[in-house]
């Protein structure tokens, strides 16, 4: 009865609301093609300022985790991925969508992501209290080493061109350093403008890098075509059986995914494909693979929806955003005064047991959500490009100016809007680009911090044993990156020879 | 215009940036105590999009292909931002956000909409449907977040 007596049914009912809200937003957003999971959340932050600290992240994780599965409805039933995670479930599920039934394939994708959520939320909630007190031991000069790790992974893994994802990280770092400086109080690169003192904002950054310049991309060809979606055999029939044959499957990609997540800057684009891979080469009929396979669906839905828990391991005990979603929805951490880190479980438990709580929660409702509306959402597809424009475009501005109603912040979205559009069209890295603006404050304060207690001697970076682990990790990211541009400069070179 | 020579200006621009940044972090003061100072990073980092861009640029010289740059809807692209900014100065100016919103959405419904034959029905249905989000949006921000515009 005290337990009882102790829940709050206002807070029980609005973290519901949230989390629903969240799922319903991110299954619209994650199934259409062009929009997808950032640009989701990015739209969803300004409606968190109203909202308690923790309904807030919970509704934005709930967008995240169901943006993640959503993709893979259009996948299977229009042949076009939602997102861009969900390219690997197009081998199999749209196969399977045309010689068995879309609801099949559908099944198999929304089972296999809520199995690969809840795994991703048990590695969270098993691992996030060792990893915390692990941090609490992590000097200035680690943490400056792990922000850095983070950013040459996005440009071994994450980018098409390295030397251009370096100058859009060189770019964000600069970005992130606008405004007064922590340590010494001054002002830098704000040209004088008042509105630069506190930093640039960050809202207007994402909504112009990622939903305003998407909707610039999706005003090519013809505007007013609508899909053709399939209206039959929509409805998602599984058998227990045919769940428990593709275990092994989803087994394997939420263990991939998971590991992948907690990688700085890699994210499910990179676990989708791995898992996929991985259980081809475990499979009994590998044969099958390409030609409507379970597993080649279960695999990398499982591993997309586990890479959420995973990337969150490493921002809410080390505060290191792992993905662009995390980096957005580590905004609205800041606009609700938090602070992720190894902190954070020792000054805020109640609220990291409610995120986690709230987690499984949301995974587990993404299931009954989208199995109850999985049919709607299908039908939704055919919107056609005239009509989600002009709404993305309003819904970036009434987001923008929501958070502190300064023109400024509108000027410069658009203004960033421009400058995502060159950086998506010349193969420049705007994933780098937001992780670096995002941990810029981080990388900074913690190497100036470590130069301060160490007197100036540079060699506190490589003092400790866990320093040195992490620059060998970077060493060989480095080398990755450098064998990629070289491979990729010498194959231009050869095109243009020949 | 070729992609080489697009991909050229954007490097210019971000090596003009590089310069711009280390010019204006040259005043900032030294550090003391161990601390290199306020000025060490935006100067490192300008420096480093210097070369980097500078890099990038002789690359683009030795492989860049004279292909012809295109940017698929770049004409409703331009029309849109400054739509866009023709919105945000009227806004900024005389107020009216959710009147001056009412007419960005209903005329960009109607600039898109001719890609697929403009008529009656659909001008009806743009100009209902901007309204009425436009009427929500409202009721939202003025009496669930209480933010005026």
């Amino acid at each position: 009865m005290d337990l009882l007596a102790q829940i709050d049914l206002w807070v029980l009912g609005t973290g519901l609301l949230s989390i629903a809200l969240g799922l319903l937003v991110g299954l619209f957003f994650g199934a259409m093609p062009g929009l997808g999971l950032t640009i989701a959340i990015t739209l969803l932050l300004p409606l968190s300022y109203s909202m308690s600290p923790v309904n807030a992240i919970l509704m934005l994780l709930a967008a995240y985790q169901a943006a993640e599965y959503a993709g893979s409805i259009s996948a299977i039933t229009l042949g076009i991925p939602g997102t861009v995670m969900a390219a690997p479930i197009l081998q199999d599920g749209r196969p399977m969508a045309r010689n068995n039934s879309p609801g099949k394939a559908l099944g198999y994708s929304l089972y296999a992501s809520v199995f690969g959520g809840l795994v991703g939320a048990a590695m969270l909630i098993l691992f996030s209290q060792p990893l915390s007190r692990f941090a609490l031991t992590l000097g200035d000069s680690e943490f400056f080493l792990l922000g850095l790790l983070g950013l040459v992974a996005v440009t071994s893994f994450e980018a098409a061109d390295p030397l251009k994802a370096l100058i859009s990280i060189v770019l964000g770092l600069l970005v992130g350093l606008v405004g007064l400086d922590i340590i010494s109080g001054m002002p830098r690169l704000d040209f004088g403008i008042p509105q630069l003192f506190d930093g640039l904002s960050l809202i207007a950054l994402v909504v112009g890098l990622f939903a305003l310049s998407e909707a610039y991309f999706m005003m090519a060809g013809n505007m007013c075509a609508g899909h053709r979606v399939p209206s039959e055999n929509l409805r998602i029939t599984l058998t227990w059986r045919e769940m428990r044959d593709s275990g092994k499957a989803a087994i394997t990609g939420s263990g991939i995914g998971v590991a992948v997540g907690i990688l700085p800057g890699v994210g499910s684009t990179v676990s989708g494909w791995l898992a996929y891979s991985a259980a081809r080469k475990l499979s009994k009929t590998p044969e099958l693979f390409g030609k409507g396979s379970p597993d080649g669906i279960v695999a990398p839905d499982a591993a997309n929806n586990a890479t959420v828990g995973g990337a969150l391991l490493p921002f809410l005990t080390l505060g290191i955003p792992g993905s662009a979603a995390i980096a957005i929805i580590s905004g609205a951490f800041i606009i609700h005064g938090l602070q992720p880190g190894p902190l954070l479980a020792r000054n805020n438990p109640e609220f990291l047991n409610a995120i986690f709580l709230g987690f499984v929660v949301t995974t587990i409702g993404m299931f009954f959500v989208a199995r109850t509306l999985n049919t709607g959402f299908v039908r939704l597809l055919v919107t056609p490009n005239v009509v989600l424009v002009p709404f993305v475009i309003m819904l970036s501005i009434l987001g923008i100016f929501t958070f502190r109603a300064e023109f400024f912040d509108l000027w410069l979205a658009l203004g960033i809007s421009m400058l995502a559009l060159a950086f998506r069209k010349l193969d420049y890295s705007i994933v780098g680009f937001v992780l670096a603006v995002v941990l810029a404050p981080i990388i900074e304060t913690s190497f100036r911090r470590a130069l301060v207690i160490a007197d100036g001697d540079y060699t506190v970076f490589i003092q400790r044993p866990i320093s040195a682990v992490l620059i060998a990790g970077m060493a060989v990211l480095v080398v990755y990156a450098t064998l990629r541009t070289v491979r990729r400069d010498r194959a231009m070179l050869n095109k243009k020879e020949a | 215009m070729s992609a080489r020579m697009v991909d050229l200006i954007f490097l210019a621009l971000l090596l003009s940036a590089g310069l711009v940044t280390v010019f204006v972090s040259r005043d900032l003061p030294p550090g003391f105590g161990g601390d290199i100072g306020p000025a060490a990073f935006p100067v490192a980092l300008g420096w480093a999009l210097v070369g980097l861009s500078g890099l990038a640029g002789l690359r683009t010289l030795a492989l860049g292909t004279s292909v012809k740059a295109g940017l698929p809807g770049a004409g409703k692209i331009a029309v849109t931002i400054m739509a866009m900014a023709a919105f945000l100065l009227l806004w900024q100016t005389f107020g009216r956000f959710y009147l001056f919103g009412f007419g960005l959405m209903f005329g960009l419904l109607l600039f898109y909409g001719r890609d697929g034959g403009l008529n009656w029905r659909f001008a009806l249905w743009s100009a209902l449907g901007s309204a009425g989000f436009m009427g929500l949006a409202w009721l939202f921000f003025t009496h669930v977040l209480y933010v005026r515009f």
